[in-house]
């Protein structure tokens, strides 16, 4: 039983998460219907839940809640403000005593009663709004349905018919098939579906639920619902009469022909239907997006992608093998395991990658009660969500992320007052825009707020040691010290934010991901900080190079090109130049840097690599290829040695070192420089 | 994972010369054969490098070396024990390569003598103890101190004169 | 008399055949007479006689015919008649014609007499036939009137001369037999005469020719029969010169040549019976050589053959030596194998003990690992910790153990291995033993071979040797059938009888003596020099004695 509760758990707090977000979503739009749906399901869900597994208190107020949202959903509730901030609280309250079922806390005690007084206090009200309600009238509405068969549903199985019947079993309806398709008997295929049904429906339900009777055959015909009125076009004769006169295979009138017959017959309504058929649209396009999942642990996922990469590891090996052996059917063994593999790796890491939408509901909450906090007018958008990242990494910016929001909304946004007086709309925005470019992902945030005053930096800097008063750093360097340890400019320091450990985390804890964080940001209008990160961290595209006895990965994006040297000309220096391709280049003596003998063959491989200012270049005894490795920590005790960022598993079982190489460039031109320094 | 807790007078027994010494068992999760060991260019002495751990990387401590022996050839008895360790209150693994991994014995707590805080080779913060069995002494270690410290001895002589 | 036989006879019967023909000519011309007589009568008077006669017949046809032309009164018959009675003219006329030319002056006389009146008839006739046309019987009696009156008489003109002229052709027949008779009477006369004077002109040539010729051929006949009695001692004179007389005279010459020969035969069949016994007595010592010469041979054979069979044995122990000596390598090389599998095997005994040496090693780990795990399980691993500890001293044990095997096993792999090195070293030696055992082998071979080459040859020999003996054995027998010839063929040509002077010179030189010999002491003597007084009987005994004596010795 326990381990029951433990997945309620995990999905309660999950659909938490989702309810906040179906809350906040209705909090914009009041008259959205397909917020209410999903909150109201979330609530149906909790509730049943929660019985089951002895959550009562939790049920017990989800079921009040979900009788106000059923209301809603129903039209037979008006929803207000008032309602949305009880439901919020409410859910902040459910989250406390998901982990405290049995109210043991005093303090949940309080709180529950709070909950249930202000919910009732609700139905309360609503019951007034109820009897108010049943005076509505029942609206119909005319739809124009297309139902457009692809040309092999027969093979599916699939009968059109019962489509139809299922379409006319809405309302009132008239069916008429366009037959117009069908060609001479000579030419006729007897599995082939050659017709189409035009159907002029009256119903009183919404667009969403004609569309809901090609859920399952959505892939086996084309649907096209519009709205022809809001009222039964079919009591009209003078709308009938045409559609009856129409020959079985002349072509089908189409949404025009229909709507030039409803608009004579009504063209006082032409507003409002546009209107109505939008709203349709969208809801159309916002139930097609669920699809089926299931929940699984994310330990059972990291297994998997621990299994997976052994899994590549084991074929790397069996390719290997296969490569040195003549069995043909070896070989074509090895490769059609190498592209299965490969896929399967794909696939893992896929389900691996999550949308960064999961973070930004989060935000979104907290811009709301911060701003609330703090009085100000904020409101968080954000556009790119589905971007997906690898779940670690999600896990690992979700922190720093929120140290970067609350800065903005502390220091970024001013209050409505002082943007009113700077021309500025009293809201304040803070925007997430994310991206894919190459195997980054980039997420900007970006808020119009005052931006940051560079002379305060300056001034803070030199006061705690870390710039001489003299200097005149440039604005980006400047910039760059906000991510100095303990470095804040926060005049008072407040509980969201200031207390200095904010930004040097951030950008450590973005690094430790092999991310990378910069700034942008000009006095008064606002700030731009962007997160670079790596799509995974899990598995890189690298070039194996042997140096002496052992084999190094290179990550492919540092390699520029590859070239060929006498070894004669290689001096016993760690570093000297040489001209590559008619270019003066630093050359790394990787042999040397590595302690390894210099290689004993006349020709060595130098590989020009992309370093952060300029080129540079490498040597090595051979290039063994390109090498998709899946990335091994190489755990803390050679933390002290970051130009190696990883390991992988070769072929062989062995184990080659992943070289960091801007990082190795850059410790041994520091260390050059030192021993230059020491011997001055 | 701490000995503390776990309160267990079982030791692994190794050899590295003639020399004998023990581990917790505690700490100690197996007992690999030696296996290729990738070296990590520009790393302490003392690192003998890396293996392949069923698919994880595991780093490979030199304990000769640490320990202030001669480096000798490896041969079918060196053996590499994964050792867990507390570093920086994380516990991590590293593979302690030793010259034979000799049995596991159980310790009677009275039986432990303390080292001798003087002439005696080792920093005496790295030994916990010692017993006599049969002819030699067999040093208990303190493996978290042994393999935390950054210092590349824990020879007594070599730490004195850094000092 | 000069003269030939062959002239003599040729002469004689030129006569005869002169006179033979005067007969002939005479009887011939006389013949040829009486032909030209026959002929003439035949070619003219007959055929005048028959043309004639012929005439006469066609005018009595065609007078008969007038007479029923004149009688008839049938238009057509009229015209018959007529048609029929001017052919017969017209055949007639040919017929005269033809007569005149073959008639003589006289004949053509009365042919004139005759057309004359033929003429005559055919003016009546002409009358005749133009009264019959007209065919009344008046006419008719016109017709007959004037055919009986005129016509009778010229008709019977004209036959009287045709009649004429057979007279005259019977007249001429009658003249030419009287002529013929006399013609004959002569030439009978003539020829009888002349038969008389041959007979007897051939008389007188044959008995002259006969007489000539059987007076030499008597002569011929007496010599010839002398011979053939073996007389020839007669002599023969010639007293003609024709043909037989030169008969006579080569049949002396022969008489003379055969003499010569036989004395000649006689001589030099004396000459070969010398000689023919000389040759037997040398044959027979030859053949006693031979003799000898085939029994050493024999004894050279004997002993080679024996040389033979101890190269043959020589041969044969070689070979077994070879055979035991390669055996032996074979065995030795089969010996240094198991050796090196033996080895072979060790070294993988070793190399799976040293397997079981690494399991152990491994199990060893397994189990410390197990009792590292179980010491961590604390009280709840007790039990399972013993256990590893038990696992890990046996499998101490079993890496000791292994060790120990290992060393063992590899100990005695360096005993095997160099067992294997001694026993390959020894292997060539053996099989350098049997190499030269195989060459002496080898050449023992040769040898016999040789000697059997050897042997053969002297079998061959002694086989011409013995040939050669038979042969001069042979040529004893033959020897003495010569000179058993010889006496023969003197006996033979005893027969004839020749002159004493002759046969005494001719024997002196050549025969050897004989018994019958009267005088041949001289020469005898001269031949058995060595047995001087000695009878000739007795010599040619002794002689023979002698060869006889030799040949019974070998």
């Amino acid at each position: 039983m326990d381990k029951f509760k433990a997945i309620f758990l995990a999905e309660a707090e999950e659909l938490m998460v989702d309810l906040e977000k179906a809350l906040l979503d209705f909090e914009q739009d009041l008259h959205n219907d397909h917020p209410v749906k999903e909150i109201f399901r979330i609530m149906h869900t909790l509730k049943g839940g929660g019985s089951m597994f002895g959550f009562e208190h939790v049920s017990s107020l989800t079921h009040d809640l979900e009788t106000i949202y059923d209301g809603i959903r129903e039209k037979k509730i008006t929803p207000t403000k008032e309602i949305l901030e009880v439901t919020l609280t409410t859910v902040d309250h459910l989250k406390k005593i998901l982990h405290d079922p049995m109210l043991e806390e005093r303090e949940h005690q309080l709180q529950q009663e709070i909950q249930r007084n202000k919910i009732k206090a609700l139905l309360g009200d609503v019951k007034v709004v109820v009897a108010v309600a049943p005076e509505k009238p029942k609206e119909l509405s005319t739809y124009y349905v297309l139902i457009e068969p692809i040309a092999t549903i027969f093979k599916n199985g699939t009968n059109p018919l019962y489509l139809v019947d299922d379409v006319t079993a809405l309302g009132e309806a008239f069916v008429m098939p366009d037959l117009s398709a069908i060609p001479t008997w000579a030419e006729l295929q007897g599995d082939v579906c050659y017709t189409q049904f035009e159907i002029a429906l009256a119903t009183e339900r919404p667009a969403s639920e004609i569309n809901d009777v090609f859920i399952f055959a959505e892939e086996l015909c084309k649907v096209t619902v519009q709205l022809l009125a809001q009222e039964n076009l079919l009591a009209h004769p003078a709308f009938l009469q045409p559609l009856q006169q129409k020959s079985l295979h002349a072509p089908g009138l189409g949404y025009d022909g229909m709507k030039a017959l409803a608009d004579a017959l009504r063209t006082t309504a032409e507003d409002e239907n546009t209107n109505a058929a939008k709203v349709n649209t969208k809801t159309t396009t916002g139930e097609k997006r669920k699809e089926t999942s299931i929940r699984v642990s994310s330990d059972k996922l990291e297994e998997l992608m621990n299994l997976v990469s052994e899994l590549v590891t084991s074929q790397a090996q069996l390719s290997m093998i296969a490569g040195s052996n003549t069995i043909a059917a070896l070989a074509g063994l090895s490769e059609n395991m190498e592209k299965i593999t490969r896929r399967l790796r794909d696939n893992a890491f896929s389900i691996c990658l999550v949308p960064i939408e999961t973070l930004v509901t989060r935000f979104q909450r907290l811009v709301r009660d911060l701003s609330k906090d703090l009085q100000k007018e904020i409101s968080f958008t954000a556009s790119g969500t589905e971007t997906e990242l690898d779940k670690s990494i999600i896990d690992t910016l979700s922190d720093p992320l929120l140290h970067i929001i609350r800065n903005s909304l502390d220091h970024g946004i001013e209050s409505p007052s002082e943007r009113l007086k700077n021309n500025k709309p009293a809201k304040g925005t803070i925007h997430l825009h994310a991206f894919h470019a190459g195997t980054h992902v980039y997420i900007q945030l970006k808020d119009d707020g005052k931006g940051i005053d560079p002379e305060k930096i300056r001034k803070k800097a030199i006061e705690r040691g870390l710039l001489s008063p003299q200097a005149t750093p440039s604005q980006k360097e400047i910039l760059d010290f906000i991510f100095a340890a303990g470095f804040s400019t926060a005049e008072k320091i407040t509980d969201v934010s200031g207390r200095g450990v904010g930004m040097d985390v951030v950008r450590r804890n973005i690094e430790a991901i092999h991310g990378e964080v910069s700034i942008e940001s000009e006095l008064g209008k606002g700030t731009i900080i962007t997160l670079k990160l790596p799509l995974t961290l899990s598995i890189i595209d690298g070039m194996r190079v042997r140096v002496g006895n052992s084999d190094y990965i290179i990550p492919l994006s540092y390699v520029e090109k590859c070239f060929e040297m006498p070894t004669a000309k290689i001096k016993a220096e760690v570093i000297q130049r040489h001209v590559l391709d008619g270019e003066l280049l630093p050359v790394i003596n990787l042999h040397e840097a590595f302690h390894e003998p210099a290689p004993d063959q006349p020709i060595t491989q130098i590989i020009k690599l992309k370093y952060a200012q300029f080129p540079v270049a490498i040597t090595i005894d051979a290039i063994v290829g390109e090498y998709q490795a899946v990335m091994k920590p190489l755990g803390d005790l050679y933390q002290g040695q970051d130009e190696f960022s990883g390991a992988t598993i070769l072929g062989d079982g062995s184990v080659a070192l992943v070289i960091d190489t801007d990082k190795l460039v850059h410790q041994l031109i520091v260390q050059q420089e030192k021993s230059l320094s020491y011997s001055h | 994972m701490s000995s503390e807790t776990l309160s267990i007078q079982s030791y692994l027994t190794f050899r590295l010369g003639d020399e004998y010494f023990a581990a917790s068992v505690a700490q100690v999760s197996e007992i690999l054969e030696l296996s290729r060991i990738t070296k990590v260019p520009r790393s302490p002495h003392f690192m003998r490098g890396v293996i392949n751990l069923r698919g994880n990387v595991l780093p490979v401590i030199d304990t000769r070396i640490k320990f202030g022996f001669d480096k000798i050839e490896d041969n079918v008895n060196t053996c590499i024990m994964v050792l867990n360790v507390e570093i920086e209150n994380q516990t991590i693994s590293i593979g302690a390569l030793v010259d034979a991994v000799q049995e596991v014995i159980e310790i009677d707590p009275s039986t432990i003598q303390q080292p001798p805080s003087i002439g005696a080779k080792y920093k005496t913060e790295f030994i916990e103890g010692m017993i006599q069995m049969n002819e030699h002494f067999i040093m208990l270690l303190n493996l978290n101190l042994v393999f935390n410290t950054e210092e590349m001895s824990i020879l007594q002589h070599v730490a004195e004169e850094k000092n | 008399m000069k003269l030939s036989i062959k002239a003599r006879l040729i002469a004689a019967f030129t006569v005869l055949v002169a006179l033979s023909g005067a007969i002939f000519y005479l009887g011939n011309s006389n013949a040829n007479v009486l032909n030209d007589r026959i002929n003439s009568i035949v070619d003219l008077n007959v055929t005048r006689l028959m043309l004639a006669a012929k005439a006469s017949e066609d005018i009595q046809f065609i007078t008969k015919r007038e007479k029923e032309l004149i009688l008839t009164k049938n238009i057509d018959d009229v015209h018959d008649y007529i048609k029929m009675i001017e052919d017969r003219a017209a055949d007639m006329t040919a017929r005269i014609d033809q007569l005149k030319g073959m008639s003589d002056e006289k004949g053509i006389e009365i042919l004139e007499n005759f057309s004359a009146s033929w003429t005559a008839y055919q003016k009546v006739y002409a009358k005749v036939k133009t009264l019959s046309l007209t065919n009344t019987d008046s006419t008719a009696d016109a017709a007959f009137r004037l055919s009986s009156s005129e016509g009778r008489e010229a008709a019977m003109g004209a036959v009287s001369a045709l009649a004429k002229i057979v007279k005259k052709n019977e007249n001429a027949l009658a003249l030419a037999k009287t002529e013929a008779d006399q013609v004959y009477a002569d030439a009978r006369t003539n020829m009888i005469t002349l038969l008389i004077i041959a007979v007897a002109i051939s008389i007188g040539l044959s008995y002259w020719i006969i007489t000539s010729i059987s007076k030499s051929i008597q002569q011929a006949k007496v010599a010839i029969k002398s011979i053939s009695e073996g007389d020839l001692t007669i002599t023969v004179e010639n007293t003609t010169h024709d043909e037989v007389g030169e008969l006579v005279d080569y049949l002396k010459n022969m008489i003379e040549k055969l003499k010569e020969v036989l004395t000649f035969v006689s001589t030099a069949s004396d000459h070969i019976a010398t000689a023919s016994s000389q040759m037997s007595s040398t044959s027979q010592q030859m053949s006693q050589g031979s003799q000898e010469q085939a029994a050493s041979a024999e004894e050279i054979s004997s002993s080679m053959e024996q040389m033979v069979s101890n190269i043959q044995q020589n041969t044969d122990n070689a070979q077994q030596t070879e055979k035991i000596a390669s055996k032996a390598a074979d065995d030795i090389q089969e010996g240094s194998r198991s050796v090196n599998q033996t080895v072979d095997s060790m070294k993988k005994i070793a190399e799976k003990i040293s397997i079981i040496g690494e399991i152990a090693r491994q199990t060893n780990l397994l189990a410390l690992n197990a009792a590292v795990e179980a010491a961590r399980a604390g009280d709840h691993g007790k039990g399972f910790a013993v256990v590893a500890a038990e696992v890990r001293k046996l499998a101490e044990r079993s890496q000791v153990a292994a060790a120990e095997i290992n060393e063992l096993s590899s100990s005695s792999v360096s005993i095997a291995d160099k067992s294997g090195k001694l026993l390959e070293q020894i292997v060539p030696n053996i099989q350098s033993t049997s190499k030269l055992v195989q060459e002496i082998s080898a050449s023992s071979i040769e040898q016999n071979t040789g000697a059997n080459q050897v042997n053969t040859a002297i079998q061959q020999f002694n086989q011409i040797i013995q040939q050669n003996a038979a042969a001069s054995e042979e040529m004893a027998t033959g020897s003495e059938e010569l000179s058993s010839q010889a006496e023969h063929l003197r006996e033979t040509i005893s027969f004839f009888k020749i002159d004493k002077t002759h046969s005494a010179a001719q024997r002196a030189s050549a025969s050897k003596s004989r018994a019958t010999a009267p005088q041949p002491l001289k020469t005898v003597s001269k031949v058995n020099s060595s047995r001087k007084g000695i009878a000739i009987d007795m010599s040619t005994n002794g002689h023979a004695d002698a060869l006889d004596n030799a040949y019974e010795k070998y």
